[in-house]
Parts: C-alpha cells; structure tokens; sequence
C-alpha cells in the first residue's frame, strides 16, 4: 500500500472538501467560515493535487498541510482527517480489525499532527504489506468458464 | 462506476467518518483543533503495544 502511486485524491475534488467542511459545521450548529488568508491558496494546491499520481504518503503529508494551513474557521482537523481516514478504508478490508484500526487511527493522528512522520512510515511498512487492492466496487461476479481458473484477487 | 459516482460515494464515506470524529470524546477526538498531546501518545503506546502483540505472534510456528 505504502509504495503504490495513483491519483489518491482523484474522487476529492476541492468542492467536496467544502461540502464536508459545511457539513460538519452545520451538525455542531455552527457558522461555517473560511480563512481569508489561506482559503484561496489551500483550494488551489488541493485543486491541483486532483488529477496528479502520488504515494499514499505524499498525498497524506498534503493533507496534513492543508490541515496546517487552517483553511476553514472550524473542523480543520476533522474534515482532512476524515478525507484521509476514508482514502484508506477500502484498502484495509484485508486486515485484521485491529490492525485496520491501528492504520486508521495513525493515518488520521498523522493528518492532525499528533503523530510525527516517522510513527507513519513505520506502521505503513510494517502493515501495508498485508493489504491487498481492493476490488472495484461495480465488478459483478460472473462464474468462470469450465476449465478456467479464476483469479483469487490481487496481490 | 462514473467520476462523479466515485466522487458521491467518497463524500458519503468521509461524511460519516467526519461525523464521528466529531462526535468521539465530545469533540476531543483525532480530528479537533485543540486535542490534548497525551492522547496522541497514548494512541501510540496502543499501537506500539498491539504491534508488539503481533509480532510474538508472528514467531510462534
């Protein structure tokens, strides 16, 4: 996991960081607002982080700098940890609950600041390697043809 | 699965996963502003704890 380079982000457009954002601000019955002074620059790198191929790592230290930045008045913290949080979830099926959850949490520590890049890369290395790519979420599973051996997912 | 399909579904996810970070320790969880040093390290020792719990397992034929 740690070492595969996709668009990460290519589901997360900036718009939906803002309807998160909104969201949560809402729930706590809370004015959402923005920090004029990073609001702009924020969307911008996150905009063109979009479309670009990326490690998990690099995309999650984007994150945890956007995070940084403070572009919104409340939530920082939980919108990108959120938005990290969820980029790794299918990957995790694979793993034991525990081991799912200790990914998690450190993915959305990291994201937050509360756990530096070393603890990271350490837990990634150490449990990336069970996880297996998950499948498309649309593919239907159709028998295999007699004679035929049917793949047993990615590894 | 189309783009926006995609884009749908991982707003849906992140929604939820949002929500309950806001919702975990009344809002002093992961995700909050002001979230306490402490509770980073004892996130850590949990996981250095079960990470070590794994590897004695690993040995054991």
């Amino acid at each position: 996991m740690i070492d595969i380079s996709k668009a990460w982000l290519g589901a997360v457009p900036w718009e939906s960081v803002l309807t998160l954002n909104q969201t949560l601000c809402q729930a706590q019955k809370a004015e959402y607002a923005t920090n004029a002074k990073t609001f702009a620059s924020v969307g911008t790198r996150w905009q063109n982080a979009v479309p670009r191929t990326s490690s998990l790592v690099e995309t999650l230290d984007l994150i945890r700098e956007c995070r940084e930045a403070l572009p919104f008045a409340l939530n920082n913290g939980n919108t990108f940890a959120a938005i990290a949080k969820t980029l790794v979830d299918d990957w995790l099926k694979s793993l034991a609950p525990i081991e799912a959850q200790i990914v998690r949490t450190t993915v959305c520590h990291y994201v937050a600041g509360q756990v530096g890049r070393k603890e990271l890369l350490q837990v990634l290395q150490h449990l990336g390697p069970a996880c297996k790519q998950p499948a498309p979420a649309t593919v239907k599973s159709t028998p295999a043809p007699v004679g035929q051996v049917q793949a047993q997912g990615a590894v | 699965m189309t783009h926006s399909e995609d884009q749908h579904r991982f707003l849906r996810s992140a929604l939820k996963a949002g929500l309950r970070l806001q919702q975990r320790a009344g809002n002093g969880g992961a995700g909050s502003e002001s979230s306490p040093r402490s509770e980073g390290v004892a996130v850590l020792q949990r996981i250095k704890a079960s990470l070590q719990k794994h590897n004695r397992r690993r040995q054991i034929p």
